[in-house]
């Protein structure tokens, strides 16, 4: 958390993760060339060039779209989540180079704008296979400059989570133009089955983790409830929570975190204010609850950021019965204070 | 995520989840456009001891798809309709990819022919 603006937060794992990154494509495009040059010694640098960048930002993409379900799954993945973004913008540059390298090297060598040829020098847009696949990457790249360029807290916080997060929902339609551009591009140029095939495989990765993930999530959802007669929902013993850990429940069809602090149980709502993070699985340090997205802290006892930050959560009222924990499910105003309740 | 944020990422990915294995399915099944007059030909061209897979059809453009890189350096594409008595020359293939040519009527017959040798690579009689 921070007050004012900085390009990057620097800490030690951010460098050390940005060299991985850094690390890890230049390698990828290292070994792309040998392998291009090795197998195809008549293909032409610019060629590989384009091929290289391409299918960087495509394999980046693939991981970023893994990352989320991923540390659903598993919370080992979790400081991967935790820097999400730079990953996002990586990915963004090496599809630029991709996009701009294909703009220059197949468009920008007539008299007529290279933007305007990529439009109608195919103009089969009636046609399914034979549709320029140009046209869905560029549209693609649009949209993942749109997210790079807005992937700064600055955006989140001055458009609002709630739009800023819609807004990054678009990687999923990039996703899907970036098949497409992907296969018809295979198909239009050579037929190439084995690009597609990568796709698939891909595809079937991502399908697999995201409906684990579901699964999962749905098990919490899906968790058989009781009632008292007064209305208070019966969550579980007290025991089930580990100190300094929630348990996460739904009520009322939200997530609620139940956090175990200082001898007692307080309950927020499971929804960081920064990005929208399950603060239940984070865990309270230095007395605060902390996000395990990207470490937003907030008072377990109202659910307010300590000053002079100002996110405030929902806070619920807890009671205990014959030993068992229950909440009230109508959510307080945010930031409003509730004493933890006692754990005998 | 809030409960409006679920939803909403159940809903994108179950579309995607339908869509892309169907695109997916398309694109690797061969598709024969529905007004083609001639379903798509793959044949391969004789190149001396080389053979190149070439794919042809016709659905008011004629399409040639050229899988491999052609050897001849100029390779004319002939065709003859029944309107015309003798052979016209379309255009050139310059290597892989895909070629569309605008012709008014179904060809019969598409030649592909090594304009510096002079010699036919490829026919194919289109009914």
């Amino acid at each position: 958390m921070s007050l004012d603006y900085t390009y990057i937060i620097w800490n030690k794992q951010k460098k050390r993760y940005d060299r991985w990154i850094a690390l890890s494509m230049v390698l990828y495009l290292l070994l792309f060339f040998g392998l291009s040059f090795g197998l195809n010694p008549e293909m032409t640098a610019e060629t590989v060039m384009i091929r290289a960048f391409g299918t960087l930002a495509l394999l980046t993409l693939h991981v970023i779209l893994l990352i989320g379900p991923l540390s659903r799954l598993n919370s080992r993945y979790l400081p991967l989540l935790y820097n999400r973004r730079h990953l996002g913008v990586s990915m963004f540059l090496a599809a630029f180079l991709h996009g701009g390298l294909s703009l220059f090297q197949f468009h920008a060598l007539s008299e007529i704008n290279p933007i305007w040829a990529l439009f109608t020098s195919n103009q089969d847009y009636g046609s399914l296979l034979q549709f320029p696949f140009q046209v869905l990457g560029f549209f693609a790249l649009i949209i993942l400059f749109v997210m790079a360029s807005t992937s700064h807290d600055f955006f989140l916080k001055n458009l609002s989570p709630r739009v800023w997060k819609a807004l990054h929902m678009g990687v999923y339609l990039a996703y899907a133009l970036i098949v497409l551009h992907v296969v018809l591009g295979a198909f239009q140029q050579e037929g190439q089955l084995l690009t597609t095939a990568a796709l698939v495989f891909g595809f079937l990765l991502i399908a697999l983790t995201h409906v684990s993930a579901a699964v999962k999530e749905g098990r919490i959802d899906r968790a058989k409830s009781r009632w008292n007669e007064e209305g208070w929902q019966r969550l579980c013993k007290p025991e089930e929570i580990e100190a300094d850990r929630a348990k996460i429940f739904t009520v009322n069809q939200e997530r609620i975190a139940v956090f175990r602090h200082d001898g007692g149980l307080s309950a927020v709502h499971n929804y960081c204010k920064h990005q929208g993070g399950p603060l239940g699985e984070g865990k309270i340090i230095d007395g605060c609850i902390t996000c395990p997205w990207h470490g937003y802290q907030y008072l377990p006892g109202n659910g307010q950021s300590p000053p002079p930050f100002t996110e405030k959560l929902h806070t619920y009222q807890l009671k205990m019965i014959d030993g068992s924990v229950y909440i009230h499910p109508e959510p307080l105003a945010e930031g409003t204070a509730v004493d933890p309740l006692p754990i005998p | 995520m809030n409960r409006a944020q679920r939803k909403a990422h159940g809903r994108i990915w179950g579309i995607l989840f339908l869509v892309i294995p169907l695109f997916l399915f398309w694109a690797l099944t061969p598709v024969i456009p529905a007004d083609s007059l001639t379903p798509p030909v793959l044949s391969e061209v004789e190149e001396g001891q080389q053979k190149i897979p070439v794919q042809v059809h016709y659905d008011s453009l004629l399409h040639i798809q050229v899988h491999r890189p052609l050897a001849s350096a100029a390779t004319g594409v002939l065709v003859l309709s029944d309107q015309e008595a003798e052979e016209q020359l379309i255009g050139q293939l310059e290597g892989t990819g895909s070629y569309s040519f605008d012709l008014d009527q179904k060809p019969q017959r598409v030649r592909l022919v090594d304009l510096i040798k002079e010699n036919e690579l490829y026919t194919l009689e289109l009914k």
